[in-house]
């Protein structure tokens, strides 16, 4: 199923919104850079129930806590994720 | 084995160069007998307005939209959720030689396809 990535704040434009918008059953959402900002626990749009992945490396670096309910994962995990998908599709602007 | 390709038309023209880069990828990628399909969605539906860019001095992007059905790209989707959210009606948003489809569930759409790429 579809891997949708987003690397923007959702304070600071539409892609999480738009992405979630175009989200099915069964796909998957990865936050990336920016896009932590939308893991924390009261966080500003609602989530996927499951299949919510969060670079924890990004997540670090700006000091933000990733909420209990979504997955952190590394470099390496992320790279199985894309393998696992099928499309991939970049929610970047 | 070929694979199936959606490009993602998610920007409005002339603001950002991204409308005119994606087209330029669908119809080289058309070129090399790779016929991706189209979906306009969020902003991107505004690209298949009627449009008059002289005053700005731009190239008209929607009279290059109309090379994609020479291009073999017969039938674009848009959004419509996209659409409505900007009170855009479907008689606006037509391109002539193609089949125009309203889209409700995009996500379906996309998860069909190999390779998606975003403009």
């Amino acid at each position: 199923m579809t891997l949708h990535i987003v690397n923007q704040s959702p304070h600071a434009g539409s892609a999480l919104r738009d992405c979630l918008n175009a989200f099915a059953e069964g796909d998957a959402l990865l936050l990336i850079e920016d896009g932590v900002y939308a893991a924390q626990e009261k966080a500003p749009l609602e989530l996927p129930e499951n299949d919510v992945f969060v670079l924890s490396a990004d997540a670090e670096a700006r000091g933000i806590a990733i909420a209990p309910d979504l997955t952190a994962i590394d470099d390496l995990r992320w790279v199985t994720l894309c393998v696992e998908h099928t499309p991939i599709v970049s929610w970047f602007r | 084995m070929t694979n199936s390709i959606l490009a993602l038309c998610r920007h409005a023209p002339y603001g950002t160069t991204f409308a005119r880069e994606g087209l330029e990828a669908v119809l080289a990628c058309a070129a090399m007998d790779q016929i991706p399909e189209v979906l306009f969605i969020n902003d991107g539906v505004y690209q298949l307005l009627a449009q008059n860019p002289q005053a700005i001095a731009e190239k008209s992007l929607y009279r290059n939209l109309q090379a994609l059905p020479m291009f073999g790209v017969e039938r674009i989707y848009i959004c419509q959720r996209s659409a409505t959210e900007r009170g855009l009606a479907l008689s606006q948003l037509q391109l002539t030689g193609a089949d125009v489809q309203l889209l409700e569930d995009p996500g379906s759409l996309i998860r069909r396809f190999d390779q998606v790429l975003s403009f």
